[in-house]
């Protein structure tokens, strides 16, 4: 199965990922196991897939280039490790972080979000074409 | 009690498991894992794979199976299974997803020699 992404239509979400992740109650969740973070709803719908935008962050999109989530594999281990953008969030997204209030964390999900989603509008920016077909 | 088992099969004298609890927790995010389709995948990508990786984050004590499913242009769609050993003749299956990227290729990691992998 191939469907064709909608370039166009994914960074225009991106750039309103603030809005859309609120609305659809994402949450940044990590999986320790695996050393993964997703920033999603608890329950990613049938029919994402991921796509890679670049080595380090894959997106969930379906055939409508709907945006379901975000996808980094090897977390802690790489990209907090070697991207000092995201050095500040190494940590704070962990189970046993236990002692942040709710603010606390909310606040720090904003900021993770906004360098998030800078970082995907950049990576973007870079493909100049409008609609990429994929294997689904 | 032990756990439930969500899927296993035997291969060439090893078996190999995937938990209940870890195939719900990955499945709540990777919705292919919610159709039965996903247990072939699994399968070939341990019996079958394209290439083996030694994971990035245990220092090659778990290891990476990709089974390439298909290409269109640039894209290739794998289904990634990464498995550690548990006992003598036991992988445990930790996760599964279908990236359309190796990661592994980034750090400059090497694919493993598929006929030193004992279950091949």
């Amino acid at each position: 199965m191939k469907y064709t992404l909608n370039l166009k239509k994914l960074q225009k979400q991106i750039a309103l990922i603030d809005t859309i992740s609120d609305q659809s109650k994402w949450k940044v969740s990590y999986d320790e196991e695996t050393d993964s973070l997703y920033f999603s709803p608890d329950i990613i719908p049938d029919g994402f897939s991921l796509f890679s935008v670049n080595d380090d962050f894959s997106v969930f999109v379906n055939e409508k280039s709907d945006l379901g989530g975000i996808f980094i594999e090897y977390y802690k281990s790489n990209l907090t490790s070697h991207d000092k953008k995201f050095k500040p969030f190494k940590s704070f997204f962990m189970k046993q972080q236990t002692n942040k209030s709710k603010q606390q964390l909310e606040e720090k999900t904003i900021q993770f979000t906004e360098v998030l989603k800078a970082e995907l509008l950049s990576e973007l920016a870079l493909n100049k074409k409008s609609s990429i077909v994929i294997p689904a | 009690m032990p756990d439930e088992i969500a899927y296993e099969f035997e291969y060439n004298g090893f078996r190999f498991f995937f938990r209940k609890r870890n195939y719900d927790s990955h499945a709540k995010k990777h919705s292919e894992l919610r159709h039965p389709s996903i247990f072939p995948r699994i399968r070939k990508a341990i019996t079958d794979p394209v290439f083996v990786y030694p994971d990035y984050l245990t220092d090659g004590q778990r290891h990476c199976c990709y089974y390439k499913e298909f290409e269109i242009g640039q894209l290739t769609r794998y289904t990634k299974v990464v498995i550690v050993k548990n006992l003598k003749n036991s992988y445990e299956i930790v996760s599964v997803f279908r990236p359309t990227n190796v990661k592994e290729v980034k750090y400059n990691i090497y694919p493993l020699d598929l006929s030193s992998l004992e279950w091949l």
